[in-house]
């Protein structure tokens, strides 16, 4: 499976980022090699039109199956549902520690954004 | 829902965050926030601040100094519109002014000259100022210690 975290960095040892949309990196993690790739979220951050429909439709072009971040606004949680992916929110730790945390099943996919919109 | 249908949904996401981003920021911020003036490391500036606000928000300010007045000014900022708008609004009205006027200059100015904007973000404008004033006091400690050492 193919999941993308909000990270402060590049890699797995990196702290999660809470913020979705404004995150400086995503990582795109394969959780069954554990192998990575690290997306830039600059861009997006700097786009000044909405930054988390832009890190969302990026994500969704990975091919992602579920996002782990901190929180998620309304906007970009309707983008990320309507490319079909899951969302958890209130994720903490390294990167890795929120993967594996995901994938011994300890985790509650959320039904809606767990913030307020904010552009 | 195919690439055709997502593409139409985004841009219609888009267009509701514009029309409540509007609604939020007025046409001043919103266009502020739209095309960010002063936004952007400033190569050789004289001095520069960092600062972390309460709600996570990371702020830089650079400025530049010729003849003791702040002559450029530019932001950075990995947060929200409405720390740009504050950071971008705070550069535009310290240009020009001396130290003092700048240290004079508060977040209820620059909340004033933006007009419209979201009672809950005020604290944007706060960060912005507050980190041009630790921006500026860097600088004048520099110059200050320059003077001691006779340089």
């Amino acid at each position: 499976m193919i999941v993308a975290v909000t990270a402060k960095g590049t890699h797995l040892s990196d702290e999660v980022d809470p913020r979705f949309g404004r995150a400086p990196y995503i990582l795109i993690v394969d959780t069954e090699t554990m192998k990575y790739e690290s997306l830039d979220n600059s861009e997006n951050v700097n786009a000044f039109k909405g930054a988390g429909i832009q890190a969302a439709t990026m994500v969704a072009d990975k091919g992602v199956e579920v996002l782990l971040t901190g929180y998620c606004g309304p906007n970009a949680f309707r983008t990320v549902q309507a490319a079909g992916m899951k969302v958890v929110s209130d994720v903490t730790g390294t990167v890795e520690q929120a993967v594996k945390t995901f994938l011994g099943g300890n985790v509650t996919y959320s039904e809606e954004a767990n913030t307020e919109g904010h552009w | 829902m195919d690439d055709q249908e997502f593409e139409v949904l985004i841009n219609k996401i888009q267009n509701e965050v514009f029309t409540e981003a509007k609604d939020a920021l007025g046409e001043k911020g919103f266009d502020r926030w739209r095309n960010p003036k002063y936004f952007g490391v400033m190569a050789e500036a004289d001095s520069h601040a960092r600062m972390k606000g309460s709600c996570g928000d990371t702020m830089e300010m650079y400025i530049r100094v010729k003849d003791n007045r702040v002559e450029q000014v530019s932001y950075v900022t990995d947060g929200c519109s409405s720390s740009s708008i504050a950071g971008s609004f705070t550069a535009e009205m310290a240009m020009g002014k001396t130290f003092e006027e700048v240290l004079d200059l508060t977040g209820p100015d620059v909340l004033h000259e933006i007009g419209t904007f979201p009672k809950a973000e005020e604290h944007c404008a706060h960060l912005a100022v507050t980190t041009l004033h630790e921006a500026v006091n860097c600088f004048l400690v520099e110059q200050m210690k320059g003077e001691k050492q006779g340089i």
